[in-house]
């Protein structure tokens, strides 16, 4: 062969480069939060679940006071009115207007559903993270602990702190936290378990973190999701309980009013009353649903395994 | 927690078969008349020893497997029962009564002894009966109670082992309806000392009445068959009879509509306005008092003030109407309508009312008490045994009471057994109470508020009041035992250790098919002794 092609530089052009594509970035780049949120805006169910929440919320804040009428109001002469006039939802066999009723019976179950979550993510995280991250006998003494308690049906145990504190609103919360935390430190146990080995947390030791330091700053934040998820499914569980419990006659005292408690006083006029216990079971129902809804979504959006 | 959910849709299909079912069920009915009675009393008893029982429900159900040495008939009026008949002396203090061959269910003969060993036992200090004063008619009787005296010196006494004697303190024109009720029935003595719980089990409950206990499922029910032993057998037309113990007016209202009830004996009051003009539905009289007993040995309770500012802030009228709805009447005395007076009008009648309602008063007697406005008035609680209407009627009270005086209180429901503990025990602020009489005479209230009264239940002590109540059950003259009673109510009134809401009615639902059902205005709920199944 003759004549080696020659290599110029001359061939070559440089390529208009544009500086601004470059550094463009075809994903956007997202933190675990926001893409928390952005999936979890994708699911319909949740967002609608999210919107009713917080509708409910509004209507437990203004509604007592949209009506003329005080939630403990009677009126001997309007007992037992239907749906309308003066009276929204109408009103019950001691003549209070049902619709300030429920809205004021919203307040206090969106309370204890929100107050009892709390307090069990508070008990539950520590427990279940410090017996997850502590390991060996200590981790063995609590976990014990804690399959005893959860082998006592949770209702006769519930009921029986009911009958020892005296009804009202401050045992509710405390009996419902004291029962409904264990399966909040399970869930927190077990992702500690399975954290506490990563590299990251070797590291955080190597450097001279101590025990509290850990679990407060590295484990329990990592662990965020699923707890989320568990206290977002319990406060239906704590409404549903409270409603329960009410129509057992252990709830709130009267004349204060939850769902559950309206619920109980609804059924007795079922036959000839019947809006008297749709209203606050329709109510009871949309919250339950839209607590597991978003509960749900939550759950997906914050698996990591189903991030894109 | 999908319990509720089961719940409600379990309650559902009662209320969507009550639609239908009921034709279905009568006409299996029709084809074989059985001769069996299903009736709801409302609550477990206390206990079934006739010594010791004093509620309702325990009275009724006793009612139905012991007889006493008497009987109401169906037009309230005594009748022979295991006292064929008696004598009653001239100044009548002394009664004699002749016993008929009765048995008890276990084959043994029902003696003039079993009736003193009962009596005695009843009073005896140890068995502690809330009843016990019931026998204190008795010559020696209060003596032996409190511990003064001797078993012997009670003046009863077995003739022979069919004749009794009863010697009384002073004339009583009353005893006689006493020895039918409850605290006065017999018991198998060789039974009793064999074996001190026999009155909890079935097997060992042995009975000399027209019906005798199978089986008792406690809060459940209790079954009961025909007698055959009973001395009166050839006129008890029914086999079974079972008596549920459900609390519950709503699940005994869906049993009633499902055919699974056929006497109801209470009916939730959101009922009753639709049942307005329904054939089962009937309203009786009823001899009792709604009442709420004050517990004068607490703070601020023990201010008479006190009592009448909260009596005197209750719209009775109200509470009748829009929250009973039953034809109620609001009381303004203790003693209800339906006895005999002096001249024979009616007692209350004649009483008439002994105090009105009046805000401004009791706003005045409040702020003289030191609580102007309700201000600085300590936390109190109104008791009641767990029960719709109860409930309602509390929280109606409660209101009231918000609005019109500006005393805020709280209400508790307990369950019956709970309930007459702490009623006994004093441990209450506020407790709701119904009094039925025991036999047909207005000593039947007034007695029972005397100092250290087992029904007491108040601790409220008045020395005139108890001065008054010993006159007229010293007496037989009616004119004298009237007017002392007259008196002793008006006492009461005025120092208000109770206050009297309203005169009950008896609303029950009762199928069409059942003849000579007893449901008498006081003492117990229901007689079936003469009832069957058309």
């Amino acid at each position: 062969m003759t004549g080696k092609m020659e290599i110029t530089p001359q061939m070559f052009k440089p390529v208009e480069r544009d500086a601004l594509a470059a550094e463009e970035i075809a994903c956007p780049s997202v933190g675990y939060w926001q893409d928390v949120w952005l999936r979890l805006k994708q699911n319909k169910l949740a967002m609608t679940g999210l919107v009713i929440i917080a509708l409910l919320a509004l209507l437990a804040l203004v509604g007592p006071h949209l009506s003329a009428h005080s939630y403990d109001d009677q009126d001997l002469q309007m007992v037992n009115q239907p749906p309308g006039g003066g009276y929204w939802f109408g009103t019950d066999s001691l003549g209070r207007d049902l619709f300030t009723r429920v809205c004021y019976g919203a307040r206090i179950s969106l309370a204890i559903g929100l107050l009892t979550s709390v307090i069990c993510m508070v008990i539950g995280v520590l427990y279940g993270g410090i017996s997850g991250y502590l390991g060996g006998r200590v981790d063995e003494i609590m976990m014990r602990f804690v399959e005893v308690i959860y082998s006592i049906p949770f209702l006769l145990y519930v009921i029986l702190l009911m009958v020892l504190l005296e009804p009202g609103l401050k045992s509710i919360f405390i009996a419902l936290g004291i029962v409904y935390w264990q399966n909040m430190a399970r869930v927190v146990r077990g992702q500690v378990l399975s954290l506490k080995e990563q590299e990251y947390i070797y590291a955080a030791r190597l450097l001279g973190a101590g025990t509290w330091r850990i679990l407060l700053r590295h484990l329990i934040p990592n662990t965020m999701g699923p707890i989320i998820v568990s206290m977002t499914l319990l406060v239906p569980e704590a409404i549903f309980t409270e409603a329960f419990l009410s129509f057992l006659g252990l709830g709130v005292s009267a004349p204060m009013a939850s769902w559950g408690v309206l619920a109980s006083d609804g059924i007795q006029g079922l036959r000839n009353y019947p809006w008297q216990l749709f209203f606050p079971a329709l109510f009871i129902s949309i919250t339950m649903l839209a607590f597991n809804f978003v509960g749900d979504g939550l759950r997906d959006a914050l698996d990591p395994r189903l991030r894109r | 927690m999908k319990k509720i959910l089961l719940a409600l849709m379990v309650l559902m299909a009662f209320v969507l078969a009550g639609c239908g079912g009921d034709r279905a069920k009568d006409t299996a009915d029709k084809s074989s008349t059985t001769q069996l009675i299903r009736y709801n009393v409302d609550a477990e008893p206390k206990t079934l020893d006739p010594a010791k029982s004093t509620g309702l429900p325990d009275g009724t159900i006793e009612l139905q497997m012991l007889d006493g040495l008497t009987r109401y008939d169906a037009n309230q009026e005594i009748k022979p029962a295991i006292a064929e008949n008696w004598d009653i002396s001239e100044d009548g203090l002394t009664y004699t009564f002749k016993l008929r061959d009765a048995k008890w269910s276990n084959g043994d003969p029902v003696t003039a002894q079993d009736f003193v060993y009962s009596w005695l036992r009843a009073l005896a200090p140890e068995t502690a009966s809330e009843y016990a004063y019931q026998f204190f008619y008795i010559k020696g009787a209060e003596d032996y109670n409190s511990g003064k005296g001797k078993k012997e010196d009670v003046g009863l006494k077995a003739l022979d082992d069919k004749t009794l004697q009863v010697v009384l303190n002073a004339p009583a024109p009353q005893f006689l309806g006493l020895t039918a009720f409850q605290t006065y029935f017999p018991v198998n003595r060789k039974v009793v000392e064999g074996n001190p719980n026999w009155f909890a089990d079935p097997k060992t409950y042995v009975c000399d009445g027209p019906f005798k206990m199978v089986s008792w499922e406690h809060n459940q029910k209790i079954v009961m068959e025909k007698n055959p032993d009973y001395w009166d057998a050839k006129n008890v037309k029914l086999q079974k009879l079972e008596i549920y113990l459900i609390e519950n007016l709503d699940t005994s209202f869906n049993m009633y509509n499902n055919g699974q009830l056929d006497l109801m004996n209470e009916i939730n009051a959101q009922e009753l306005p639709a049942l307005q003009g329904n054939k089962e539905l009937k309203i009786l009289p009823d001899a009792s008092v709604y009442f709420y007993r004050f517990n004068v040995t607490r703070k601020p309770f023990d201010d008479v003030r006190v009592r009448k500012a909260l009596a005197l802030a209750i719209d009775r009228k109200a509470l009748v109407e829009s929250v009973m709805k039953g034809g109620q009447k609001p009381a303004y005395a203790f003693v209800p309508f339906g006895f005999k007076d002096a001249g024979g009008k009616d007692f209350r009648e004649n009483g008439g009312d002994y105090f009105q309602e009046d805000l401004t008063e009791a706003k005045k007697l409040l702020a003289e008490a030191g609580y102007p406005d309700g201000k600085g008035f300590p936390k109190a609680t109104i008791m009641f045994n767990t029960q719709e209407n109860h409930q309602k009627v509390a929280e109606a009270i409660q209101q009231m009471w918000k609005k019109n005086l500006g005393i805020d209180v709280t209400i508790q429901n307990v369950e019956w057994q709970v309930y007459l503990d702490r009623e006994s025990k004093l441990d209450y602020d506020i407790a709701r109470a119904g009094w039925s009489p025991d036999y047909l005479d207005p000593m039947s209230f007034i007695d029972m508020f005397v100092t250290g009264g087992g029904n007491n239940q108040t601790g409220w002590s008045n020395k005139e009041y108890d001065k008054l109540v010993n006159e007229a059950k010293s007496t037989g003259d009616q004119k004298i035992r009237m007017t002392s009673m007259h008196q002793a109510e008006k006492i009461l009134m005025d120092e208000m250790p109770v206050t009297p809401l309203f005169f009950y009615t008896h609303p029950v639902m009762i199928k069409e098919n059942l003849k000579n059902v007893i449901i008498p205005p006081f003492a117990t709920y229901a007689d079936f002794k003469w009832a069957y199944v058309e």
